[in-house]
């Protein structure tokens, strides 16, 4: 040991005493009571099914890298807020119990150099804050592992070996520890190999991968599976930043902003300052790699993940620059506690006066759980089965029986409640499929063996982005190969009927174009196929930037369909770019089971791209590429909602047709519905109805211009029960000859007396029987009673 | 040599210097001369014909000493105009004179901050930037900019008179000069003036009252030239009541993007980009003055006082033409030679830094400068095409070619009817 070096490298810390074993102790069991978590009920929303989804992976020995592509590892579960009732949760117990005592023994052991105050003082605020998000308490323990147990001068092998395996196995957690547990391992054997401890850093080495590779086969995984596993986490940390954004307001920015500042200023002065210069560049890159790193993770996804920035650094204030300036009482970085607590308050106040009470509650609620373990399999499991029978599927259950099942878009808990067969594409949360590759990860696994017999398709869509987006390669291939069946709860049920080909779907190039931002782009008129989209959004220098330092900027894509309706959805640019369905918008459960029957109701007409909150500063162009489906034909279905929303007709009708199309139109000061003739519109006849008003006419272009219709016919027949049909009223208008028929005509009809039980408003094409421009409408359709006005 | 400064050489040293001075001077001209087909096409545009129209209504001499917009700038309109009628309407020779003036430009800055004990590898640094960027095009490629290039020419000269020899009579003239060739020229006396009132390190010593003395001479010819251009002129300075903080945004704006906007090729805009890049020039303009000693510091102070001068003026002149003006390629010349010598000074002062022995930081320093200056004149090609295309291709063709060109579509200036366009064309023999 170098007895000159300062207290903080030594490697050693205090001689033990009986008050200190006995201190140590009580900090280890009150920091464990505050981490020992109780699971929640089982539950079907979007965080439950992951993280139920790693229990059940757990349970059926699904391996990680192959059969699932996620950024938890293979220990994940052991962390999971859910459970899954009484099976397995002996063992899910004794693992969280025994986990979370080896963490608090391990941050408790790694403080113990510091001040008594101090080393209280870390434990408090720890048990304080770390539960406001859930890896605080991991990077805390990473980083005390790097700079205090790897690192110290004149460290015994056995303790570099030791403290190494724990890293090892917190690789196995979580792909974002492996990270930091990998550069962890990096700079210590980098100052040991700086020190010539070439044995030091050879067993830190050697003791790291060979208690990861330890700890993956000791979780059931397969070691072959290892590097898919990190490939497929990478690409999923990759693309998180792009698809996952969600902006803080301002006073959380600036305050984290500040906060990062003062970090980067810490880390130089650690760099420049710290005597022994290997330990002081290596401790100080690694705690810098682990600020940014929890700096992105924050920000990125700015909503409550804010707090794990700011709880972070909190929490390694009262340690960290003790131990690497022992020699300093106080050092100027320990200031930004304020900005710490200040950015909490700013990103949720209400959380941060409540925090001494939950964490109270916490360390009650934790050893409460302790004391009533043999109890608690019970109340899972009537938990689980109240959970099971809210989320009762039994239509669907009964029809899937025993067959394999997969859910989109990402919702697996309900499948897993439900008792089915789950057999999950890799990436099994279709919005975490960020990149094309990861997204072509489920294409093949649909066009494996492995292809589930049924799927259940949800429509929900995480931050409102283009319905379709997600998965959109695998949405594309299943027409002709899944048939939808009926829908039960929040779920259409898909059945397959063929094997998919490992071919891509065909599409045929529309037009390519450069866009800016807000450039409307119009979607060529047809309406008889599927429509790809492929958009490249590219940043520009400060946009790029932004995205290295911060997070990438927001893009929409802004849609106006044949109703006129414009919708503003999020646009992920790494997906986009390979291209998504855009036509049609599968906004709901039905527009996916027509889509699968060749029909779409709701047609986009243009569209362009926004960039929310004037982050269009970010962003140079789009390239936008437009593909026609040949391989997907769509029939138009008409739906018959939006009529009576905009005022076109006041009751929906039986039906409406045309030979030609049907669309929602502006004209004057209203919408039409363009019957483009032959069309026809039927309508019931109410009890009380002696009138019919409605304005009709023909298009302006249809006579105006190159335009040269010949004239439409309107007729307007009552049908009986009887079979008995007349005809009540009919007009010619010639609008290209007679300036008296342009424009919208008025029509008020009196109404036969003897109940008529249906009124069918036809629009024929002409005495030529020249249908090319016969652009006829209708509006205001109104079905009075006597005496109305 | 650890400070980015060197003391000034003597003797043959001295001579040594000149003509490097001179050789960086004629190495200014490489984008003209490589791309002298490019600048042969541009052709007489916009207010230029405005100037030829007033010439021959008013007179040579009488609209000399006209005042128009915001400007009374009698010696350029004697040297533009007078180099429009004696050579015979040669736009390619007008061109000649902005380049042959932006090489002595480049020089003058480089004797400059060489006069003021900046190292070789500072000066070399600004004065390729200042030379070789094509953010100068407008400037450099449409001859009524030769008013800010002038300008600039007797400012340098000032400059230098007054730091080779302090308190001399010399700068009271140059100063007189820059004002009377450009409105934003009357910034030389007050730069002159601030430098005699410089009471730090490297300034000449004179008591107070000596000193505000020779500020008053210095300011003098600026503040005459500034009663005129108040009292006669018509421009926005007379009426900025209620525009105040219009003028105040421009020329923020102005001084936070400029010259790195165009310089780096930054795509991106709005106030973010304003934020970045004004922060990174206020550090850099902080870090030098703070770093520099002596009269290094006082040019460096000097030059920053000046680009914010110009800015605050721009920002009067100019709020009224959009936020996108501020990064017009006209108005890079002032920002260029404002930054110049705290940018070289900061790369400079970490170029000796270089952990590397001192041939090899010569060598590479040598081998980045001639990378980056072989760069900057490629990128002259792109934007030249385009520029050369609008202001002298498409000119000539509907001046000179087309046989019923619309009356008024006078490129750059749709008020002149074509008719008379046509005539001031035959009569001066544009060409």
């Amino acid at each position: 040991m170098d007895a000159s070096a300062s207290p903080s490298i030594r490697s050693s810390g205090p001689r033990w005493s009986l008050p200190r074993v006995l201190e140590t102790l009580a900090l280890t069991l009150v920091v464990t009571s505050t981490l020992v978590s109780i699971p929640l009920p089982p539950g079907t929303s979007v965080d439950a099914s992951w993280q139920e989804m790693l229990i059940h992976a757990r349970a059926r020995g699904m391996q990680f890298g192959r059969d699932i592509v996620f950024t938890w590892g293979p220990w994940g579960y052991v962390w999971a807020n859910y459970h899954l009732g009484a099976a397995g949760a002996a063992r899910l117990l004794a693992w969280k119990i025994a986990a979370s005592a080896g963490v608090a023994l391990a941050l408790v052991l790694l403080t113990r150099s510091l001040a008594p105050w101090r080393r209280w003082a870390f434990a408090a605020v720890f048990m304080a804050f770390n539960w406001l998000f859930q890896d605080v308490a991991f990077f805390d323990l990473i980083v005390l592992v790097g700079i205090a147990g790897l690192m110290p001068r004149g460290a015994p092998l056995w303790q570099l070996a030791a403290w190494a395996c724990v890293l090892g196995f917190l690789a196995q957690i979580k792909f974002t520890y492996q990270m930091l547990t990998a550069a962890a391992v990096l700079a210590a054997v980098a100052c040991l190999a700086g020190r010539r401890s070439w044995r030091g850093a050879a067993t830190v080495a050697v003791a790291y991968s060979l208690s990861a590779a330890a700890a993956w086969v000791g979780a059931g995984q397969n070691l072959a599976n290892f590097w898919d596993y990190l490939r497929g986490s990478l690409e999923i940390a990759g693309g998180y930043a792009d698809a996952m954004g969600v902006d803080e307001p301002l006073w959380v920015f600036l305050c984290g902003a500040a906060l990062a500042a003062a970090c980067a200023a810490f880390a130089w002065t650690a760099w420049r300052k710290i005597p022994e210069r290997g330990y002081g560049r290596c401790a100080s890159a690694f705690l810098a790699f682990s600020m940014f790193l929890m700096w992105k993770e924050g920000f990125t996804r700015a909503d409550g993940h804010v707090m794990g920035f700011f709880a972070f650094i909190l929490t390694l204030l009262a340690a960290v620059p003790s131990l690497l300036f022992p020699g300093r009482r106080w050092h100027p970085f320990e200031a930004s506690a304020l900005l710490c607590l200040v950015g909490m308050a700013a990103a949720d106040s209400v959380m941060l006066l409540r925090a001494p009470r939950i964490a109270w509650e916490r360390m009650y609620g934790g050893g409460a759980m302790v004391l009533k373990l043999s109890s608690l399999p019970g109340e899972w499991q009537r938990s689980l089965d109240e959970a099971a029978a809210s989320a009762a599927l039994p239509a669907i259950s009964a029809a899937v029986g025993s067959g394999t099942v997969d859910v989109y878009n990402c919702l697996t808990a309900a499948a897993i409640l439900n008792g089915m067969n789950l057999a999950p594409r890799p990436v099994f949360q279709g919005y975490s499929a960020y990149t094309p590759r990861l997204e072509r990860l489920n294409l093949r696994f649909y066009q494996s063996a492995r292809a589930p017999d049924f799927l259940m398709w949800g429509a929900e869509q995480l931050d409102w982005r283009y319905p379709g987006q997600d998965d959109a390669m695998l949405i594309a291939a299943l027409p002709t190969h899944y048939a939808p069946l009926f829908s039960e709860g929040r779920f259409w049920l898909l059945k397959r009927t063929s094997a998919l080909s490992g071919a891509e779907p065909a599409r045929r190039l529309i037009f390519n174009a450069r866009v800016r931002l807000s450039d409307e782009v119009v979607l060529p008129p047809q309406r008889d196929q599927a429509i790809w989209l492929r958009a490249d959004a590219v940043p520009n220098a400060l946009g790029r930037a932004r995205a290295l330092l911060y997070k990438p900027a927001r893009i929409d894509l802004v849609t106006t369909d044949d109703e006129g309706q414009r919708r503003s959805w999020r646009l992920i640019p790494r997906t986009a770019r390979d291209g998504l369905v855009l036509v049609p918008t599968l906004a709901e459960g039905s527009d996916m089971a027509l889509f699968l029957r060749g029909e779409a109701s709701s047609w986009v007409k243009s569209f362009h791209f926004e960039a929310p909150g004037s982050q269009g500063e970010f962003w140079r162009y789009v390239d936008v590429g437009v593909f026609g489906m040949p391989g997907i034909p769509l029939k138009p279905v008409f739906r018959a909602g939006p009529l009576v929303r905009l005022g076109i007709l006041d009751r929906a009708p039986i039906s409406v047709s045309s030979t030609v199309s049907t669309e929602i139109i502006d004209v004057g000061k209203g919408k039409a519905l363009q019957l483009h003739a032959e069309g026809e519109l039927v309508l019931g006849v109410p009890p009380g109805a002696s009138r019919l008003t409605f304005g009709y006419g023909i298009r302006e272009g249809a006579y105006t211009g190159s335009g040269h219709t010949d004239g439409v016919d309107f007729e307007v027949d009552a049908v009986w029960a009887s079979g008995r049909r007349e005809r009540l009223w009919e007009r010619y208008l010639d609008p290209v000859t007679r300036a008296e028929d342009r424009g919208t005509q008025q029509l008020d009809l009196a109404l036969p007396g003897d109940a008529p039980l249906r009124l069918i408003l036809h629009t024929g094409a002409g005495p030529r029987n020249d249908n090319r421009w016969d652009w006829s409408y209708v509006c205001s359709l109104r079905m009075l009673a006597e005496g109305a006005p | 040599m650890s400070t980015g400064a060197t003391d000034r050489p003597a003797g043959a040293r001295g001579a040594l210097e000149r003509w490097i001075l001179i050789a960086t001077g004629l190495a200014a001209l490489a984008p003209y001369v490589a791309y002298h087909g490019f600048f042969a096409r541009l052709y007489w545009f916009g207010d230029e014909f405005d100037l030829l129209d007033q010439i021959d209504r008013l007179g040579f001499w009488k609209w000399m000493w006209l005042v128009f917009a915001e400007n009374f700038v009698p010696l350029f309109k004697l040297l533009w105009g007078g180099g429009a009628l004696l050579f015979g309407g040669s736009y390619a020779v007008m061109v000649a004179l902005v380049w042959l003036t932006h090489a002595l430009n480049v020089m003058l800055l480089g004797r400059l901050m060489r006069t003021c004990g900046f190292a070789w590898a500072a000066v070399l640094s600004a004065q390729a930037v200042f030379a070789l960027t094509p953010a100068n095009m407008e400037t450099l490629a449409w001859t009524v900019q030769w008013s800010a290039v002038l300008s600039a020419t007797f400012m340098l000269l000032a400059l230098d008179s007054f730091l080779r020899s302090p308190y001399g009579r010399a700068p009271i003239g140059w100063g007189a000069a820059s004002a009377l060739s450009f409105s934003r020229g009357v910034l030389t006396g007050a730069l002159l003036a601030a430098a005699s009132l410089w009471g730090g390190e490297g300034a000449p010593r004179r008591s107070f009252f000596g000193r505000a003395a020779w500020a008053l001479a210095y300011l003098s010819p600026a503040l005459i030239v500034g009663v005129l251009i108040t009292r006669m002129a018509t421009g926005n300075h007379q009426h900025m009541a209620g525009h105040g903080a219009e003028a105040a945004v421009f020329g923020l704006w102005y001084y936070c993007l400029n010259p790195a906007y165009l310089v780096l090729s930054v795509d991106s805009w709005g106030w973010r980009t304003v934020a970045l890049l004004g922060l990174c020039k206020a550090a850099l303009v902080a870090w030098a003055v703070l770093r520099s000693r002596g009269r290094l510091r006082l040019l460096v102070v000097l030059m920053v006082a000046f680009d914010l001068g110009n800015a605050v003026l721009l920002g009067i002149g100019r709020y009224h033409t959009g936020l996108l003006a501020t990064v017009g390629s006209r108005y890079q010349y002032a920002s260029l030679l404002g930054i110049a010598p705290a940018a070289g000074f900061w790369l400079a002062w970490h170029w000796e830094r270089l952990p590397v022995s001192a041939a090899a930081r010569r060598l590479s320093f040598a081998v980045v400068l001639a990378l980056a200056a072989y760069c900057m004149c490629r990128q002259w090609s792109a934007g030249l095409d385009v520029f050369t295309a609008t202001r002298g291709s498409d000119s000539r063709r509907l001046l000179l070619v087309d046989k019923d060109p619309s009356p008024n579509s006078v490129p750059g200036i749709p008020f002149l009817p074509m008719d008379r366009a046509k005539a001031l064309i035959a009569k001066y023999d544009l060409h």
